[in-house]
């Protein structure tokens, strides 16, 4: 039987859908390519119609154990809500110099101290963040913009309708989070606390999501940083 | 201390607020945040904050506003309990207590951040098809110091200029140091194969203005990334190195 016509199991095709789009791609993307496909050749492609987002999400930890298993110097990994090839942590110096990259970028101290306030307490203010730090940011705060770890996302309802600021994607791939929500995991004692003033200044929620810190990016926010991709290329 | 710095001016900018004074004068003292020893603490912070006018760096506003907070919380706390009831009746919590629930605030961030540092770090080492980059400026408040802070620096400043030789009155020196001297002084002594202790770039026999410029020198340097500062851990000595990254001949310090 030549190969092409042998019937792959779903760890496979997820395997080489992941593979081959060369970028972060969610299950629900996943489970779309998989639907589409039994619709549009039907047969045997038919036998991953019934496919449900924890059969992929089980491929994908089958897959990865099989990678690790094999030290395969690449997994499967989950930033921001989708699924992409990444090279193992171990091997990150000789890609370093495959890639060119030169040493490690960081940020300083205090420009973490101020991405951890909004990471925590988005969406909110640049006079809040100025509050909790005791210090004016203005500095610090545009220098995140421009790196796009920092977007505007609202304005408040306070006088002066001033700007409410919050995390991008891009910072969910600069720091290797799944979503936000995972940032709460971390640091329980400051999700705590947010839900317990957020109980009780219940209007300072965001009107259009109940729960912003467990927002994970809607289709705009997508639209937006690709286009924003478009311009740096 | 202008006369020190006609020729050159350092322009540095302090991104480090008072809180971040505090919390450092309150982890070096070994103290109780909760139970502030508020009279050494303000001591220290008044200290501190002329080191840094002396210096000339651009200390913002809220230094100031924090040390009339720190002198009244003060001034409180030496009332008698009856006749501190008697002024303000319907508040009797400790006068310390607005700003600990700041600074506990503050600290909790300032941990969070310490973790986020990690997964930065951890996530610079791997790589992924179609992962974001970020780009971060060379000399935005992105890149500046790193693993010491400001406060680091001004501790060990401090320390030498308070063994600093007292001022001869009867004799006029004529010596004048500028900064741009002391750059040239710091670079030649410091190697890369060869890092250098802080105390040792100051001598015994050094004056003020030779203290004062060459650690003036030493903050643009680490500016201009010509030299790094580490640290084994906070408080320990400090180290300082030749930035291997950067060319020697490079160096434009913009004399």
């Amino acid at each position: 039987m030549p190969e092409t016509d042998r019937m792959p199991d779903l760890k496979e095709v997820v395997g080489a859908l992941i593979f081959a789009a060369h970028r972060s791609v969610s299950a629900g993307e996943l489970r779309k390519c998989l639907l589409d496909t039994a619709e549009q050749n039907g047969g045997e492609t038919n036998a991953f119609k019934e496919v449900t987002p924890s059969n992929i999400k089980t491929s994908i930890a089958e897959l990865n154990a099989d990678l690790e298993k094999n030290r395969c110097g690449f997994t499967i990994g989950e930033v921001a809500g989708g699924y992409r090839l990444e090279s193992s942590l171990c091997c990150g110096k000789w890609v370093r110099v495959l890639l060119d990259r030169g040493k490690t970028e960081k940020l300083s101290r205090p420009a973490l101290e101020t991405m951890a306030i909004i990471a925590y307490r988005q969406p909110i203010t640049k006079a809040e963040i100025e509050g909790i730090r005791g210090v004016d940011i203005t500095h610090i705060l545009k220098s995140l913009m421009e790196m796009q770890l920092v977007r505007i996302v609202d304005r408040s309802d306070l006088p002066g309708k001033p700007f409410l600021y919050g995390t991008t994607r891009l910072f969910l791939d600069h720091f290797g989070l799944k979503n936000l929500q995972e940032l709460n995991d971390m640091e329980p004692m400051l999700a705590i606390r947010r839900e317990a003033e957020a109980g009780v200044k219940p209007q300072e929620a965001l009107p259009d999501s109940a729960d912003p810190k467990c927002d994970v990016f809607d289709e705009d926010d997508i639209g937006e940083l690709e286009e924003m991709d478009d311009d740096e290329s | 201390m202008s006369a020190f710095q006609d020729d050159y001016k350092v322009e540095l900018e302090v991104f480090e607020g008072p809180l971040d004074l505090l919390l450092y004068l309150i982890k070096k003292n070994e103290v109780d945040i909760y139970d502030i020893p508020i009279e050494k603490i303000t001591t220290q912070y008044m200290e501190y904050m002329n080191l840094m006018k002396m210096l000339d760096l651009n200390i913002a506003g809220e230094f100031i506003v924090m040390a009339a907070s720190l002198m009244m919380i003060k001034s409180r706390m030496l009332l008698p309990v009856e006749e501190r009831d008697e002024i303000e009746e319907e508040e009797e919590e400790d006068p310390r207590w607005d700003l600990v629930r700041q600074l506990v605030e503050y600290k909790s961030f300032k941990d969070a951040a310490i973790r986020l540092e990690e997964m930065e770090y951890r996530q610079e080492n791997i790589f992924a098809q179609g992962a974001g980059h970020v780009h971060m400026e060379a000399d935005g408040p992105g890149a500046l110091l790193g693993e010491i802070s400001i406060f680091d620096l001004i501790s060990a400043f401090n320390e030498v200029l308070k063994n600093a030789r007292a001022e001869e009155i009867a004799e006029i020196v004529a010596h004048h140091y500028t900064v741009a001297d002391q750059i040239d002084f710091v670079l030649r002594t410091v190697s890369i194969d060869k890092p250098l202790m802080f105390h040792a770039l100051f001598k015994e026999e050094s004056s003020r203005g030779e203290i004062i410029c060459t650690f003036l020198a030493l903050l643009e340097l680490i500016r201009l990334r010509q030299i790094l500062v580490k640290q084994d851990h906070q408080f320990a000595d400090i180290v300082i190195e030749k930035n291997p990254d950067v060319d020697v001949a490079d160096v434009d310090i913009g004399m």
